[in-house]
């Protein structure tokens, strides 16, 4: 074993006794740090609970139709940003400032016009995934390089192989990195909204664990959540990483 | 051909015309108005219903009214001091975090991955645990804001400090700087601009994290404000809560830019 490994694994193994040994002390409230053991028994109950899954459902429903329309229409607004560099110095700012206000703020007028059931969470998550997606496109398309586009222009590419076979690859990296984002923030949208006004999802379900002060099952139903999530991204970091592997300098950019 | 395509200059589109300060804020006033006013239009004429979305005329007179009134600066106070002191907190020890997983680079390669996947997954949803341990108090809010700000920071700061060309401080080695003045005049200056990045996002994740458990669990300031306006069916004054915010976080988004271009001088 490497000794990266051997750190790492150990790191998690101090953090997980330290977690079952803090909470069988008794320390803090066992009520609200059940130890590991306890949470893992939790994540059985919630893997068998009837409701998890058609909750599941409803808040992947959510968040992919979310993130379908807000990363949709973040890819437009961002290829007219960077296709028209006056817009972009005009309005990038305004974007980058709107795209950092926390939207769940604007979560009572989303009810009053799209409803508590999921509409609301869609327009929430959309809401969050557009600007990202906004920003780091108009960003890609601005960074392709203009030595790249003139040697296109010079072979004589036809403006649909130019798009196709310049801008497309050239901008690859950075929008999914804006994909990547608008995915996450389209996801913490839609779970946090549930659990303020909801009929069903994941964010419901864990309010009410809480609510029932069942704390091990929602422990455990955040851990599920999580792990998704987390492998979601990791599907994506490799995604990015396959198709800017050719590429010199291409990063992706971090910014909301 | 490869090379000469390669070693061909930067290209700049020429410029027409200089680019004038004035003209493009000017411009953006005006797109910022432009909307503005076509909603303010499309309420009048009746496309928008005026209770689901007062017209901005009206909400303009309830801001001002709202700024005028002591329970809301009450309420924008405690926003921003808890904001003001989740970033605080969470910057030392972001800050702390990265360089410690920078200079220990075993530790750096072993748990960068692991804090990367924590900070991707929604962990604002453990705000019910910060509830319980704090109580309903503006000491949750910042716990829970702290704990999520702390990852971007951490994680850009080692990025940040691992990025800098190697060039450079072999330069400074063999011109036998001492390592204290390499860190502080090369290291530092040159992981500024991605070290201040993650700040930025820190900054924003903390300002979600406030906002949203003010306005989730209706503790303390303007999400608490926002939450009961909605609740009392007040339009005009959800949205004049929710302007506050806005302008609450551009305020700080800018306060940060400014010190960004100050130290990056």
């Amino acid at each position: 074993m490497s000794r990266v490994a051997w750190v790492r694994l150990s790191g998690i193994a101090v953090v997980l006794l330290t977690w079952e040994a803090v909470g069988r002390s008794g320390l803090i409230l066992h009520e609200v740090f059940p130890p590991l053991s306890e949470v893992l028994r939790g994540l059985a109950s919630v893997l068998a609970d009837a409701t998890t899954r058609g909750n599941a459902l409803v808040t992947a429903v959510e968040i992919a139709a979310g993130f379908a329309i807000g990363s949709g229409a973040g890819l437009v607004l961002g290829l007219l940003l960077g296709v028209v560099p006056y817009a972009d110095r005009v309005l990038q700012p305004i974007l980058y400032y709107l795209g950092a206000i926390p939207k769940i703020i604007v979560y009572p007028i989303l009810i009053l016009l799209l409803g508590a059931a999921e509409g609301s969470k869609i327009g929430i998550a959309s809401l969050s995934a557009v600007f990202p997606v906004a920003i780091n496109t108009a960003v890609a398309a601005r960074q392709v390089r203009p030595a790249l586009i003139r040697a296109a222009q010079t072979l004589g590419a036809q403006r649909s192989q130019m798009l196709l076979k310049v801008y497309l690859p050239a901008m690859a990296g950075d929008v999914l990195s804006g994909l990547r984002i608008g995915l996450a923030v389209a996801t913490i949208g839609a779970l946090l909204a549930e659990t303020s006004v909801a009929q069903a999802g994941l964010g419901l379900q864990a309010i009410r664990y809480y609510s029932q002060l069942q704390i091990p099952e929602m422990y455990a139903l955040l851990l599920l959540v999580f792990t998704v999530a987390t492998l979601i991204n990791a599907a994506f970091t490799w995604l990015i990483a396959r198709w800017t592997r050719h590429q010199h300098g291409g990063q992706g950019i971090t910014i909301p | 051909m490869q090379n000469a395509l390669a070693a061909a200059p930067p290209g700049r589109r020429p410029r027409i015309w200089r680019e004038n300060a004035l003209v493009l804020a000017g411009a953006r006033a005006l797109a910022v108005g432009l909307a503005l006013g076509a909603l303010e239009w499309a309420v009048q004429a009746r496309l928008i219903s005026s209770f689901f979305v007062p017209p901005p005329s009206r909400v303009a007179q309830a801001l001002a009214a709202d700024l005028a009134d002591p329970a809301v600066w009450h309420d924008v106070g405690i926003t921003f001091r808890e904001t003001a002191a989740a970033f605080a907190v969470a910057a030392a020890a972001g800050l702390a975090l990265g360089y410690l997983l920078w200079r220990y680079r075993i530790l750096g390669d072993a748990f960068d991955p692991i804090l990367a996947g924590i900070f991707s997954s929604p962990i604002i949803l453990l705000y019910p645990i910060f509830l319980v341990v704090f109580g309903r108090t503006e000491w949750a809010v910042i716990g829970q804001a702290v704990a999520y700000g702390i990852l971007p920071i951490a994680l850009l700061t080692r990025q940040a400090l691992g990025g800098v060309s190697p060039i450079y401080l072999r330069l400074a080695r063999s011109l036998d700087v001492p390592a204290a003045r390499i860190f502080r005049h090369i290291q530092l200056p040159a992981a500024a601009p991605g070290i201040f990045t993650g700040l930025r996002l820190g900054l924003t994740y903390i300002l979600i994290s406030i906002i949203a458990m003010e306005f989730i669990a209706q503790i303390g300031g303007l999400g608490r404000y926002v939450a009961d306006s909605a609740l009392r069916f007040q339009t005009t004054s959800t949205y004049s809560g929710i302007a506050l915010v806005v302008l609450l976080a551009v305020l700080f988004l800018s306060l940060t830019d400014r010190l960004e271009r100050k130290a990056l001088r």
